[in-house]
């Protein structure tokens, strides 16, 4: 089924076509909304909460390019995500900072980011993805915000509610954790075994 | 330091950004299951508006029908009386209904008809036998109002020589009330000669004199017809009485008999009859407003009506008097001829690049770039990438114009027609004019879609498409929309008449596309027709 025919079927409420958007786009959606929850079964919650907004919303929906809907469903998860962190993580984009300022190690690379072009690529997608998903929540959203989205901190901290700094520094703190996960693998000679 | 976190961020990103991970099974049943509830609950909302109008009809029609049933139930109380003859009234005969009611019930002389009984002796036990009929009155009279106008019941007395015995069984008709009337005639049987008007009983017992007759005062009675009213039927059961033997003359029996009876009403019942119908529209506007684009690329929709736009239904009509409300069914099936000047389509985007004098335009649509290299004065396409990733220090050499190009349609013209079942409801009014009636009347009509052919284009602007009808319009989409009509008939036969209706039609709610289109139906037009009545 065409896009177009897949866009049009939805608008009718036509199972088919609902049954086929969700098993084309299902699995990438899952994949974002596990990036901003990381709880399986809250991620679980918020693609189910997303997909009924994007089922009974397509009528909105005016264009027919692929790329197009799929962005806008994406941006229709993420915000579900969002919203889902914002009722339930209140206040927890400023305490973890604290909490977690004595857990980052000092002896994160200090070198040049150039030399992760290759672990990062050693590591493969899956890794990194569970490596977001340690990162606490409040890192996390800030550092899936301004990475992947494309963000500025200005519009994530509009939309977190926080101060620009915060999302600064939440950025800063989320790219030494990762780093340090990532460092901590090379440590234990597990990407020897990988690479 | 910088560039390396850019470079760290688009390293995750690019690894982050495509990942796929199947949702939990359980998911899929879980979330199917719930869409389909707001399905249901969907087409609950939608359909919510007309099944509340059409119980709103249907109460409004169940209470009319009601209200018009009580005023006729009254006349049933009392089967005491045999008809007579009864012819309907001429001047009351307005409306069809009334036209066919010209029904002659078998003559018949009433038992109403008093024989000879000459006799003056007044028999006491003829007052006791009224006054044992009493309780049986009472019941009679379903109302207070009525009981009451019946113990009010004033009694003219001429003869002051029988006053005594007026006063007696006036006062026994005022404090005990009388037996039934039936009851009365059965109990005084007179003979009276003198009493030769018979009596005459209408359709629905109440009793009426025989046109023409000839009182014994000399009175020309013309035809008359007596509401059946509490009143009448005192009068009645007093003018029984005072006809008995030796107690009251036929001068005054007669004026007694009808003492306050308004004439000239009669009951009429409701009347059915069946129409078919066929119409066709005279003027529509258009089905649906198309999206016209009056910046550079100017363009414009006209529509204009097309054959067939037709009507064609059965409807079923009761009528009261001057009342009637119809209910039916029907097939209707629009058409209307779309002409439009150029359309631009499927718009392309392209870049537009001049090499030395040579120019050349690009399909970037996807999003890609091109490289170009001129080889023998020939541009030849080196590479091709994302928009996202050009590498602008390339660009510099050539002066590149984004540009965005279109089919066009030249004056396209095209029909669309569109499919319906239709259920019209109404209430009118008419009046007649001997074999003409004329009337007025309104409803609303509920349209349910079947079925579209045809084209509208696509996109508010530059994204114009030709989609067709079907892919817009859902089938089995309900509209509703407001009719007024003229009627005007006239009768071929005694139950058959022919039927012009020219009509107006506005929507009120249209069949609506989630992609915005409404198709609304605004038209004049006229439906012929003719109705049977049983």
């Amino acid at each position: 089924m065409e896009i177009k025919e897949l866009i049009n079927g939805c608008r009718k409420w036509h199972k088919k076509a609902q049954n086929e958007l969700y098993d084309k786009y299902a699995p990438k959606l899952y994949a974002v909304s596990l990036r901003y929850v990381a709880d399986s079964d809250l991620a679980r919650d918020v693609l189910q909460e997303a997909l009924i907004k994007i089922y009974k919303n397509i009528g909105t929906f005016s264009l027919t390019d692929d790329k197009a809907f799929y962005c806008w469903m994406h941006r229709i998860t993420v915000n579900t995500a969002l919203n889902h962190l914002r009722k339930n993580l209140k206040n927890k984009f400023n305490t973890e900072i604290q909490n977690f300022e004595n857990e980052i190690p000092n002896d994160t690379f200090e070198e040049s980011f150039s030399v992760y072009d290759e672990i990062i690529a050693c590591i493969g997608s899956r890794t990194l993805f569970t490596m977001v998903g340690e990162l606490p929540d409040g890192y996390r959203t800030v550092f899936n915000l301004y990475v992947v989205e494309g963000f500025s901190h200005k519009e994530i901290a509009a939309q977190l509610d926080i101060t620009i700094n915060t999302s600064k520094t939440q950025l800063f703190k989320a790219r030494k954790m990762l780093m340090s996960k990532i460092n901590g693998i090379v440590k234990n000679n597990t990407l020897k075994e990988v690479v | 330091m910088k560039s390396s976190e850019k470079n760290f961020d688009e390293l995750i990103k690019q690894q982050l950004g495509d990942i796929e991970i199947q949702p939990p099974a359980p998911l899929k049943k879980q979330l199917f299951g719930k869409l389909a509830r707001l399905a249901f609950f969907r087409n609950i909302k939608r359909y919510s508006l007309f099944v509340t109008l059409l119980l709103l009809i249907s109460a409004l029609g169940i209470f009319s029908y009601n209200s018009i049933q009580k005023t006729d139930s009254s006349p049933k109380e009392n089967n005491g009386f045999k008809s007579s003859t009864y012819k309907a009234d001429n001047e009351n005969n307005n409306t069809a209904a009334q036209k066919i009611q010209d029904i002659t019930f078998n003559e018949k002389k009433s038992d109403a008809t008093h024989n000879e009984n000459t006799s003056n002796d007044h028999n006491s036990n003829n007052t006791q036998a009224l006054a044992e009929n009493t309780t049986d009155f009472e019941k009679n009279y379903k109302t207070e109002a009525e009981y009451s106008a019946a113990k009010n019941a004033v009694v003219p007395i001429k003869n002051p020589s029988l006053k005594t015995h007026d006063d007696n069984i006036t006062s026994t008709l005022a404090t005990s009330a009388p037996g039934t009337p039936t009851e009365i005639h059965a109990e005084y049987k007179s003979n009276s000669t003198d009493l030769n008007n018979s009596l005459a009983v209408n359709k629905s017992g109440t009793t009426l004199p025989e046109s023409n007759n000839t009182t014994a005062a000399g009175v020309q009675e013309t035809n008359k017809t007596i509401d059946y009213s509490a009143n009448v039927r005192t009068g009645f059961a007093i003018s029984e009485m005072r006809s008995l033997p030796g107690h009251i003359n036929t001068e005054n029996t007669l004026k007694m008999a009808y003492p306050e009876a308004p004439v000239n009403k009669m009951h009429q019942p409701l009347l059915w009859s069946v129409g078919l119908n066929i119409g066709h529209s005279l003027m529509q506007y258009p089905w649906t407003r198309l999206p016209e684009n009056t910046d550079d690329d100017n363009y414009h929709y006209s529509s204009t009506l097309y054959f067939p736009s037709i009507t064609a239904g059965i409807d079923i009509r009761a009528e009261k008097r001057h009342l009637f409300f119809d209910a039916g069914i029907q097939y209707a099936r629009f058409t209307e001829n779309i002409k439009s000047d150029n359309i631009l389509i499927n718009p392309q985007n392209q870049q537009f690049y001049n090499f030395t004098g040579q120019t050349m335009n690009v399909d970037t649509g996807g999003g890609s770039y091109h490289y170009f290299w001129i080889c023998d004065s020939v541009p030849r396409l080196l590479d091709s990438v994302w928009t996202w990733k050009i590498d602008t220090t390339y660009l510099n050499h050539y002066d590149t114009i984004n540009t965005k190009i279109y089919d066009t349609l030249n004056h396209p013209e095209w029909r669309n027609s569109y499919t319906f079942i239709e259920l019209p409801l109404s209430v009118g009014w008419q009046y007649n004019f001997g074999k003409l009636n004329i009337g007025i009347k309104t409803g609303p009509i509920m349209s349910l879609l079947l079925g579209t052919k045809g084209f509208v284009p696509s996109g508010r602007n530059e994204q114009a498409y030709m989609n067709t009808l079907n892919s817009e319009f859902k089938k089995f989409s309900m509209g509703l929309s407001w009719q007024v009509a003229a009627v005007v008939s006239y009768f071929i036969s005694e139950r058959m008449l022919l039927e012009c209706q020219p009509y107006g039609r506005m929507s009120i709610k249209g069949v609506s596309t989630s992609s915005g289109y409404v198709m609304k139906n605004n038209s004049l037009g006229i439906t012929v027709g003719v109705r049977y009545f049983f």
